[in-house]
């Protein structure tokens, strides 16, 4: 995983797997990533080959964090049942979803 | 990895330590086993989701020797379904028929919603030691890209077909011991007539079915503000009542919690008991869990159980404790109801000895006295009141009116009217002073009364023929009237407070002349009757009607039957709320 500063965004990539083994180092690395001037959160789930509902929980965490800002969290080219998960979820108007 | 030929089957089989790192290898291998038997990529992303969560939830919810215990996985691929069976060895919990979402913001709770929204069936077996959840998904593309099928493995079927009996097997045994149980205590509580003693024996039963070292029953009481302890395996174990804060996490104690917040609350070594919780020094440093007992979404009590090694229960003597907790809830609220019944059948059964009481204080006739004539009333309201008339002869030849009014309805009433009716024929030589009578009454009735914080309104009246006039003392009553043949009504107020409300009270008598006059005294139900409307019959329609009896000479049965009218004409059948009796009387040589 890694993170870049690009003005008010924080952009996160580099995502082998969000699951229930690996949720919790990223939350942690996520939010300790946040800077004040951070307004925006981009995860690029394009490299992203599982994730599940604690990788989804730990997304909302990272969401509550950003909106408590003002701003948004956009996910960026998730696989297609990724982003139907997060239909399925009904979370797809928290998140913006960028497709591939 | 095994083919079968005779149902194009393709199985898979892998035993996991409790770990999630091993879950999402274990997801690796499965991706690959279907991809082999050839699943579409989109079958195998939803297959693989629904299998970290299915075996995730069972490395979660896994305490201390449960995860030493291994997960077990078995895939199974037809050219037309694929199922999927995850075994732990958790205790298991309560399967939703639908997996609700939790809120936006909740970052847990939609593994199971995930799990039903991504495959066509899902069936959970909770067994005796062992759960199985079973999940099963018809193929988008049946069979297309099936590998050619080996023979069959008649053993490898065998053992699977094996395996789901044991396991049927063992979730019917602990559920016959359930219903064996329940049956019995069915038949031992028909016949028991102490539920103390039932209590005793089901909590000592329920120990040995279970292993479990110690349970607690409590039941709310204060109106649902508390819980209080009604049943304890240990009877020398005492404990406070354990208050009940609906809104509040009720965080010391896990009964308060469960019956709040109406899910079972576990405690165990890893999410121990708070040393505030009354169940701490019962428990120690063991483990079990509080479980609320719901009828008709009323909560009816908490059944606690546990045990003072760390062994956690078995998903079967789980589901035993919840289902005897359950039995015994709707034991509890059959009984709250058939006391209830109990209750309404006294308080009517109250309501018929109060009726019969009054009843008995009615005279069967009034006394047929020379030169008087006389006619009596008295209608009940629904319910029972103490009012009261009599007419009573005394020794010297005259007549003592009577007339009274118990505050209050149904058998205290009736009871307190007994009293003073039998107080009255007592002391009729008291008669000729009726101030001096209801002194005397007062006097007699005031303890009593004081202490049921209740009254009596009455009048008594002496007809002395030898003086030709009529003495009148009331008690805090409504007047009493006289009507002339020129229709000129007079009100006697005489008198003092009610009695029973001061000590040594004075009662003052007024006279009046018998001749040419018919007199009625009344209780208030006769000018408090009211109509539909609500609207109060009142005082000046009583004196009118006297007044038009008083000019057209009416005897006194006649006038007895136009009051009686003018009830029934005016009320026009609304309820009514109080009772109502009179008298009247009249000289017989006054013309009729």
């Amino acid at each position: 995983m890694r993170t870049e500063n690009r003005g008010d965004t924080l952009w996160i990539t580099d995502i082998q797997t969000l699951t229930s083994d690996t949720y919790k180092p990223f939350k942690e690395y996520a939010h300790g990533a946040l800077l004040p001037e951070h307004r925006f959160v981009e995860v690029d789930l394009s490299r992203s080959r599982s994730l599940d509902s604690d990788g989804i929980g730990a997304l909302i965490s990272v969401h509550k964090a950003i909106c408590d800002r003002g701003g948004r969290v956009r996910l960026f080219r998730p696989e297609p049942l990724v982003a139907e998960l997060f239909k399925i979820l009904k979370l797809d108007h928290l998140f913006e979803i960028i497709p591939r | 990895m095994s083919q079968n030929a005779a149902i194009f089957a393709e199985t898979y089989t892998r035993e996991l330590p409790c770990d999630l790192r091993a879950v999402a290898e274990m997801c690796q291998q499965a991706r690959a086993f279907f991809a082999q038997a050839g699943l579409i990529p989109a079958e195998i992303d939803a297959w693989e989701v629904v299998l970290a969560e299915s075996a995730n939830n069972a490395v979660n919810y896994a305490i201390q020797e449960q995860r030493q215990l291994s997960i077990r996985v078995d895939l199974l691929t037809t050219p037309e379904w694929v199922e999927v069976r995850v075994t732990d060895h958790t205790a298991g919990f309560d399967y939703p028929e639908t997996a609700e979402l939790p809120s936006d913001d909740s970052e847990s709770g939609r593994g199971l919603f995930l799990i039903q929204s991504l495959t066509d069936e899902v069936r959970y077996l909770r067994g005796r030691k062992e759960n199985c959840l079973v999940l099963r998904k018809r193929r988008t593309a049946p069979g297309s890209a099936a590998p050619p099928v080996p023979p069959t493995n008649t053993a490898t079927e065998l053992q699977e077909a094996t395996r789901t009996l044991d396991l049927m097997t063992e979730e019917l045994s602990s559920c016959y011991e359930s219903l064996a149980a329940i049956f019995r205590f069915s038949a031992e509580l028909q016949s028991d007539s102490n539920p103390e003693s039932f209590l005793q024996r089901w909590m000592d039963q329920l120990l040995s079915i279970t292993e479990s070292n110690w349970c607690i029953l409590r039941l709310p009481q204060s109106g649902g503000r508390e819980l209080r302890l009604a049943a304890s395996s240990n009877r020398d174990w005492r404990s406070e009542p354990v208050p009940l804060e609906h809104g509040s996490s009720n965080g010391s104690s896990v009964e308060a919690r469960a019956a709040t917040q109406r899910v079972d609350v576990w405690f165990d070594a890893t999410s121990p008991l708070s040393p505030d919780d009354p169940l701490a020094n019962l428990a120690g440093s063991g483990c079990g869990f509080a479980h609320p007992l719901f009828v008709n979404d009323v909560m009816v009590g908490v059944l606690a159980a546990g045990r003072h090694s760390p062994v956690p229960f078995e998903a079967g003597q789980v589901g035993i404790i919840q289902t005897f907790g359950d039995f015994l809830g709707i034991q509890i609220h059959s009984r709250q109801m058939q006391e209830e019944q109990i209750r309404t059948r006294l308080n009517t059964r109250d309501l018929e000895i109060a009726a019969n009481i009054q009843r008995a204080l009615l005279p069967e006739r009034l006394p047929s006295v020379p030169g008087v004539s006389l006619a009596g009333f008295y209608r009940s309201a629904r319910e029972i009141g103490g009012d009261y008339y009599d007419a009573l002869p005394t020794d010297d030849g005259n007549l003592l009116l009577v007339v009274a009014d118990v505050m209050g309805k149904g058998l205290p009433a009736a009871m307190f009217a007994f009293m003073f009716r039998s107080l009255v024929r007592a002391r009729r030589d008291l008669a000729p002073r009726p101030g001096e009578f209801l002194a005397w009454l007062n006097q007699n009735l005031i303890q009593e009364l004081d202490r049921a914080e209740m009254f009596i309104t009455a009048q008594l009246a002496f007809l002395d023929y030898k003086r030709d006039e009529i003495r009148v003392a009331g008690a805090g009553h409504p007047p009493f009237l006289s009507v002339n043949a020129v229709g000129e009504v007079r009100e006697i107020r005489a008198g003092g407070p009610p009695l029973g409300i001061v000590p040594g009270a004075k009662f003052p008598e007024e006279t009046h002349p018998l001749a040419g006059s018919r007199f009625l005294m009344f209780t208030d139900g006769l000018f408090e009757a009211r109509n539909a409307n609500g609207d109060l019959l009142g005082l000046e329609a009583v004196k009118c009607n006297l007044a038009c009896a008083g000019c057209a000479a009416e005897p006194c049965d006649v006038i007895q039957r136009r009051f009686a009218s003018l009830l029934q004409e005016f009320e026009q059948g609304a309820p009514t709320a109080d009772d109502t009796a009179f008298i009247v009387m009249a000289r017989n040589d006054t013309p009729k």
